[in-house]
């Protein structure tokens, strides 16, 4: 093949372009948005705009593939799920434009909206997130962020294939199927710096350069997109795949191009229906449109996609586990070598990647590897998705160039932590990273300089911990998540976790020692270093760092018996203060098991026999009468 | 290290704990390790399976690596440095087996792997100390009530040995994992029990289960691993020639294991091999020679009276008719020591060559069409080479009952993705998994081979180059195929044209292709036609002499090959020396110090009914054999038994034929036995005693011995290595073979000096005839006469759980437990017709006037108008319905009863 311009068939969208539209309507679909209600605001949005004539000033689209008569956009994940639904709204009038989005809309706010925003002009303030013009306090969340990944995602309709082709999907393959050869697609990739974004941050380009030096016994190779995205907490894939499924796909046949597989697998979760639907509906489209299958664009390069569910196992998200899993055995890593370069799917050469490296291909394609690289942090170039959770004020997915701090994304663009509580951690790369204390809030988040945390960037997950969170509870949590996802194919891991959880819960019980925590320690260093996947060998990073950052609060656990955060219920006693109860009742209204008596305006008095430590008492008293100790 | 200077292959240097290890590139460092007896521990380890890495205790560290090695998975490098017990390693191997402990029960007094116990070992050594972990360990419970398998799933440790082997090696899958993470656990499907899965009873998973988890039910006698001694010896049930470790105690055989790494079978055996040697236990065990008495009983005597009695009768016939009114016949498990004396014996001091193995009938059709094509009949490469054939073709073998190991060469090559093609009726195991199957109409295999070679010759896949150079008679045999049509053919088999096309082009394509046929096919005329066919389609294709061909008859016992070899035949004498070549002859003469000139060829197996019909035969020794239920016509031959003048029947059991005996003389067993057997694939190996023979048996070649001083030779072999030292001086393909090389390990005939590393594959510089020769292919197929009564077809042939015609399988519980009443395998269309369910019992009736009543089994593998009936049981002998004069198909009629 040479690099010469060969002459196929450019992408264009089919429906004829129109004018830009004087309204246009744009509501969260995503998962998040969907699970807030934004089904139902789309559909009053739908009917309101009938009702008022807005149809005639909204673009025509009754000429889309799937033959909706879409009134309104239904996008995906527009990135501040704390505030689902979203609804954005941009209106020309007069030559100049606004732009506009509403939060936590329900179908009852739509009829307003539509009378004094768009048919009024004058947007309503106190639901507004975010404008063009003045700051929100919602501002800060979009800000700082870049969107390379994520660039369609909440723009466009992903169940229309127009709608990406008008916002120039496509056309990176079109440019490396008509001019570059599989080599310079490597040397591009390569140079753009990009590391696999599901978690062990591998040189992307290296890992294509392996694949295609190796030959197939019958010329099949596979590329394999790895959609089993499993740490609690996080949704980057999940949104990519439900806002732009045709940028993964466009990024699988790049990258199937360049190391000449010819059969494409997607792992998605079978827990993710709305991400499979828009997958299915896409690559139909796609087939339908000559951008996936034989012959891509009038070219010889052939490539297909098959659609493969997983069944919920953590541990599939291993890619030799993964394959495992798509040739119909237990989901269980194999010993590697051979990589799956070598010898992977069916014993044949393969590729895997995640589905936020694939995303972001195309950008690359089309932009180049400079750009790329120009964004980011020494080793770590371009952006990286970060999902923000836990307690935190605006939970939601935010992409950024790597290199800004922790600080910058938790209190930045996160806004801080909820209900003005005190930062005590952030668990990084879900259960097989690690928490951060806040002494370390101004690294930057770069894949060397986490690690030696020991903690991961993981796939990107952030879950933020404040002082009401036990730090051995904490740890537990995650533990227990790996302990129960392990295979059991190696004792470290299936019997080494379940033995550190033992001791973790000692310590929660209140039955811990010293030489526990030592115990644990070593378990933990053991496992790490003995376990045959990475499943294993980082289940302990949660626990290893909450002893490196945390220790005392372990060692306040087993030597003063105390619980700081009132999370170990073994550790916890309620009590009431005699001298300040009023006498009000209230605790006694929400005690579960009537462990608190008393007369009303004389003090209450609790059954310590009959608690169980609920707090519900705790939370409820307004006079501080109920002591936790 | 050596093979590799030999071959001249690049070897790899390492360095491992500071040694300079040389090692084979794409070997591990585990294997490299244990070359120079570095041992890295294991426990999911098995050289039978590919690499699984789950145990962690093979971690080595190799420098520059991120972190531990599974030395089991990791390829040896150029330059490459490990280690293998530095502390930081120790401590990993430590930390896993104190985490094993914590879930395993420590019921070591009361398991039976105790002693055998990897677990255990690795404990001890690694200073496992279990008091920070406050064990306190499930129970075992209980193992589960398959008769040969206990399966104490609380002592897993989850290496998936079993999982693997079973898939891996048996391509069957009965055991896997269950749940996740802390809960996983190994079972079988559902929980359900193993006799309810699609378990075979092999017991593969009991040979590789490194603990106690899975193990063989227990011994009643009950001796731990440190108290038994062990015998390894050869298997002497089918022509496998598998390595058994026989593990006894007191006297008794308590249990039969493998040895992984050692033997042809690698630590692989099958249900009746590894379970099915209680035989030598049974109460039916004659101890003493019987002597049939005034009042027609046979009664227990001396060992002098049943001599006595022999010189006296035999005696008598020979002073009437000379040595040719005697006759012999040899069994399959005769040794080769055995079998040679016996033959000596008739030969030499009766002076008779009525002499014969028992299933000489069922190889005479094969003998002589291979003798005639290559100028000798034996298999002509050994099984390994299978793994280096491109395709393989199976006519007429139900492999893994019949062959149950070298199934396993076939079924590795099935899943490594070979095309293999089976020509059969039935659907096999091996044809459910393999790409070809052609279920060709019982006795028209002919035919398929017939459109193969057209085919094949249609398509100009034929190896010119060979075919001009190797063979004679190509224009003849090309020119019986021109009037072939491919799609008659198919008409006939009753097969679609295009499979047989596509399996002869995926034949005739191959590299090196490979032909696995078993005796069934080879009965009639058209037996022999068949088998030249195979031959013929052999060197059409250019397959033979290179690894990865060849043609392999399959044999139906322990040594049929070794009674050919030894002579054990009416017109041969050892090494298939005919007795028309006078050198030959004279130089055997001259060794046994005795005349032969005037011997005529005597009578074979399949004329010595009717030469006792006829009184030309009236004094018969029957060594080890069952000819009541082996030879066909079962009322014909139980009749001539009767009626033959004196019958002697050496054997461990009274079985139907020594039922008839007036003298039996009480043979030990093969567990008791000593000297060697040759398997099919020509490998001699040696048979050893576990224990001393029950009561006053004795081992059969002493008794020959006896008998033959009785009649007054002047033997006198001390020991067997003295018979095989005769052997060695007298049969050129095993003139190198000695008992000092034995006991190094089996030896692979023709072996003709004493450093002769023996002969893999056979013909590859030149035909034993000079240039081989084709057949030109006959017409027609072996048809069942038209019987309007009789509308099904009968096939006979092994089960897996039964050897012969069962006389030591009946009697050995780890079978009969399985399998223990011949049935009726009925397909399920004519179960229809017949209104048959399972269970019913029917009579099964030929034209010959036999009935055999038995039990009726429906099943899915055998096709419309056919019907199988294996041959183990006296209850049902298949053989009574078999007419010898009818040399087609057999037609039967079944009926319901009551």
């Amino acid at each position: 093949m040479t690099t010469a311009q060969r002459t196929l068939i450019k992408p264009e969208p089919q429906r004829p372009r129109v004018t830009e539209p004087d309204v246009d309507i744009r509501i969260c679909l995503g998962t998040g948005g969907v699970a807030a209600g934004s089904r139902e605001v789309l559909q009053a949005f739908e009917e309101e705009v009938e009702r008022t004539g807005v149809l005639a000033l909204i673009r025509p689209r009754e000429d889309t593939c799937s033959g909706r008569s879409a009134a309104v956009t239904g996008t995906g994940c527009q990135g501040l799920c704390a505030m689902d639904p979203l609804v954005e709204i941009h209106l020309r009038r007069n030559g100049s434009k606004s732009k506009v989005t509403y939060g936590q809309v329900t179908p009852a706010m739509v009829p307003e909206i539509m009378s004094k925003h768009i048919l009024g002009g004058e947007p309503i303030e106190k639901w507004l997130v975010l404008t063009d013009e003045g700051p929100t306090e919602y501002n800060a969340f979009f800000d700082g962020q870049e969107k390379l990944t994520l660039r369609h995602v909440g723009i466009i309709d992903p169940e229309d294939i127009d709608d990406y082709l008008e916002a120039g999907g496509y056309q990176a393959l079109y440019k490396v199927l008509s001019t570059m050869t599989p080599a310079e697609v490597i040397d591009e990739i390569k140079r753009s710096g990009l590391r696999g974004r599901g978690g062990a941050g591998f040189p992307t380009g290296q890992k294509w350069e392996f694949a295609a030096g190796y030959n197939s016994p019958d010329g099949v190779k596979y590329f394999i997109c790895n959609g089993d995205e499993g740490d609690p907490g996080a949704f980057m894939d999940c949104s990519a795949l439900e806002g732009e499924p045709h940028a993964v796909f466009e990024g699988m046949a790049i990258g199937a191009y360049a190391i000449g597989a010819s059969v494409g697998y997607m792992y998605v979760r079978a827990e993710y229906p709305l991400a499979l639907r828009r997958i299915k509906i896409g690559l139909k489209a796609a087939e339908e449109r000559g951008l996936i299958g034989d012959n891509i664009m009038g070219s010889d390069f052939s490539f297909h996609i098959r659609l493969k569910e997983g069944a919920g196992a953590f541990v599939c998200g291993e890619e030799t586990a993964l394959m495992q899993s798509i040739e119909g055995e237990r989901g269980m890593p194999r010993l590697r070598p051979p990589f799956p370069a070598e010898s992977g799917l069916w014993e044949r050469p393969s590729n895997i990647n995640n589905v936020e490296t694939l995303a972001v291909v195309p950008w690359i394609i089309e932009n180049g590897a400079d750009a790329f690289a120009a964004r980011g942090y020494e080793r770590s170039k371009g952006t990286k998705v970060f999902a923000l959770a836990g307690k935190v004020n605006r939970t939601g997915l935010a992409e950024v160039p790597m290199g800004m701090t922790l600080r910058e994304v938790i209190f930045g663009i996160g806004g801080g932590v909820k209900n003005n509580k005190k930062f005590k951690a952030v668990q990084m790369g879900g259960p097989s990273g690690g928490c951060l204390p806040e002494s370390m809030l101004d690294l930057p988040v770069d894949y060397e300089t986490i690690n030696q945390t020991g903690a991961i960037v993981g796939s990107g997950g952030m879950i933020v911990i404040d002082e009401d969170n036990c730090i051995v509870d904490t740890a537990r949590y995650f533990l227990s998540f790996t302990q129960q996802e392990s295979c059991g194919k190696c004792p470290p891991c299936r019997i080494g976790t379940k033995r550190m959880l033992d001791v973790l819960n000692k310590i929660c019980d209140g039955k811990g020692t010293l030489a526990d925590i030592d115990f644990l320690e070593e378990m933990a260093a053991q496992v790490k270093v003995g376990s045959l996947c990475a499943l294993g060998g980082t289940a302990p990073n949660p626990v290893l760092t909450a002893l490196k950052y945390f220790r005392d609060e372990f060692e306040e656990h087993v030597v003063d018996k105390k619980c700081r955060a009132g999370i170990c219920t073994a550790l916890v006693r309620y009590s009431i203060d005699a001298e300040a109860c009023t006498g009000c009742r209230a605790c006694v209204r929400v005690c579960p098991t009537g462990a608190i008596t008393g007369e009303r305006k004389e003090p209450h008095v609790l059954n310590q026999e009959l608690c169980i430590k609920c707090g519900a008492c705790y939370e409820k008293c307004r006079f501080d009468a109920v002591r936790r100790s | 290290m050596s093979a590799a200077q030999t071959t001249g292959v690049q070897t790899v240097t390492l360095t491992i704990n500071g040694q300079e290890v040389q090692a084979q590139p794409g070997q591990t460092i585990l294997e490299a390790a244990q070359a120079v007896g570095i041992d890295i521990p294991t426990l999911c380890y098995d050289p039978r399976l590919e690499p699984y890495g789950a145990c962690r205790m093979c971690l080595v560290e190799v420098e520059g690596a991120r972190g531990p090695m599974a030395a089991c998975g990791t390829a040896v490098r150029e330059g490459m440095k490990v280690e293998t017990h530095t502390e930081k390693i120790r401590r990993i191997r430590r930390f896993v087996l104190e985490l094993l402990l914590t879930n395993h029960p420590l019921d070591c007094p009361v398991c039976e792997a105790a002693g055998n116990c990897k677990l255990q070992d690795y404990a001890y050594e690694y200073l496992v100390d279990m008091v920070p972990w406050g064990w306190r360990g499930p129970l075992a419970g209980e193992p589960g009530d398959h008769p040969n398998i206990a399966h104490f799933g609380a002592r897993c440790i989850l290496c998936g040995r079993c999982v693997r082997i079973c898939r891996e090696v048996m391509s069957i899958g009965c055991w896997g994992y269950l749940n996740r993470g802390y809960d996983s656990e190994v079972d079988t499907p559902y929980r359900l029990p193993l006799q309810e899965v699609d378990c075979v009873s092999c017991g593969q998973c009991v040979s590789t289960c490194p603990v106690g988890a899975i193990v063989g039910q227990r011994s009643p006698l009950g001796a731990r691993a440190w108290q038994t001694e062990k015998t390894a010896t050869t298997c002497s049930y089918c022509a496998d020639g598998c390595r058994l470790v026989l593990h006894t105690y007191q006297g008794k055989v308590v249990k039969v294991a493998s040895d992984v790494g050692a033997g042809l079978n690698n630590g692989n055996l099958c249900v009746k091999g590894r379970f099915g040697m209680g035989y030598a236990d049974s109460p039916d065990r004659v101890t003493a020679p019987l002597v049939r008495n005034a009042k027609n009983e046979l009664e227990e005597g001396s060992w002098e009276d049943a001599f006595a009695r022999i010189k006296d009768r035999v005696g008598a016939v020979l002073n009437d008719k000379g040595g040719k009114g005697v006759a012999a016949i040899c069994g399959t498990h005769a040794t080769n020591e055995t079998a040679y004396l016996l033959q000596r014996f008739m030969r030499s001091v009766i002076g008779s060559n009525n002499i014969d193995a028992i299933d000489h009938g069922d190889q005479l059709a094969s003998e002589q069409a291979l003798t005639a094509a290559f100028g000798s009949c034996a298999a002509t490469n050994s099984r390994k080479d299978l793994s280096e054939a491109e395709a393989i073709l199976i006519v007429g073998a139900n492999l893994t009952e019949f062959d149950a190991v070298f199934a396993l060469d076939v079924i590795k090559a099935i899943r490594s993705g070979k095309p293999v093609i089976v020509i059969d009726p039935r659907t096999t195991e091996i044809a459910a998994k393999a790409r070809h199957h052609l279920a060709v109409k019982p006795g028209t295999a002919l035919a398929a081979l017939r459109g193969m070679m057209k085919h094949i010759l249609d398509l100009g896949l034929q190896d010119e180059e060979f075919i001009s150079q190797r063979t004679e008679g190509f224009a003849d045999f090309e020119k019986s195929l021109a009037a072939v049509d491919v799609a008659a053919e198919a008409d006939t088999c009753g097969v679609d044209a295009g499979a047989l096309r596509a399996a002869a082009e995926v034949f005739g394509r191959a590299g090196a292709a490979a032909i696995i046929y078993a005796p069934g096919t080879t009965r009639g005329d058209i037996g022999r036609a068949r088998v030249a066919a195979i031959a013929d389609l052999a060197l059409l294709t250019g397959n033979v002499g290179r690894p990865g061909t060849g043609v392999y008859p399959l044999l139906s016992g322990a040594n049929s090959q070794g009674l050919a070899d030894m002579g054990v035949r009416p017109d041969r004498l050892s090494g298939g020396v005919s007795l028309t070549d006078a050198d030959a002859v004279a130089k055997v003469e001259s060794a046994w110090g005795a005349s032969l000139a005037g011997l005529q060829s005597g009578i074979g197996i399949s004329d010595m009914v009717s030469a006792i019909e006829s009184g030309e035969i009236d004094a018969l020794y029957v060594l080890g054999a069952d000819p009541a239920l082996a030879l066909v016509d079962e009322k014909r031959v139980r009749k001539a038994l009767d009626k033959v003048g004196f019958l002697v029947v050496q054997d461990s059991f009274l079985s139907d034929t020594a039922q008839y005996a007036d003298v039996v003389l009480p043979a030990a067993v093969a567990a008791e036995d000593d000297g060697s057997f040759t398997n099919a694939e020509r490998f001699v190996q040696r048979v050893r005693p576990g224990i001393a023979p029950a009561g006053e048996s004795r081992q059969d070649w002493l008794i020959v011995q006896s008998l033959a001083k009785r009649f007054g030779a002047d033997w006198a072999y001390a020991r067997t290595a003295d018979v095989m030292s005769e052997i060695a001086g007298v049969t050129q393909a095993y003139s190198g073979v000695s008992y000092e090389r034995l006991e190094e390990g089996c030896v692979q005939w023709p072996c003709e000096e004493p450093d002769c590393a023996g002969t893999g594959i056979l013909h590859a510089n030149g035909f034993a005839r000079g240039k081989a020769a084709f057949t030109p292919v006959e017409e027609g197929v072996a048809t069942v006469r038209e019987h309007p009564e009789f509308p099904l077809a009968l096939l006979t042939g092994p089960v897996r759980e039964h050897h012969g015609t069962g006389v030591r399988t009946r009697r050995s519980a780890g079978v009969t437990n399985l399998v223990a009443e011949a049935v009726l395998q009925v397909s399920s269309e004519d179960a229809k017709t017949l209104g048959l369910a399972k269970g019913d019992r029917v009579a099964v009736s030929a034209p010959n006037g036999g009935v055999v009543e038995t039990t009726v089994h429906i099943t899915p593998s055998m096709p419309a108008g056919v019907v199988f009936l294996p041959g183990f049981s006296p209850e049902a002998p298949v053989t009574r319905l078999i007419d010898a004069e009818e040399a087609g198909l057999t037609a039967v009629r079944v009926q319901r009863l009551g």
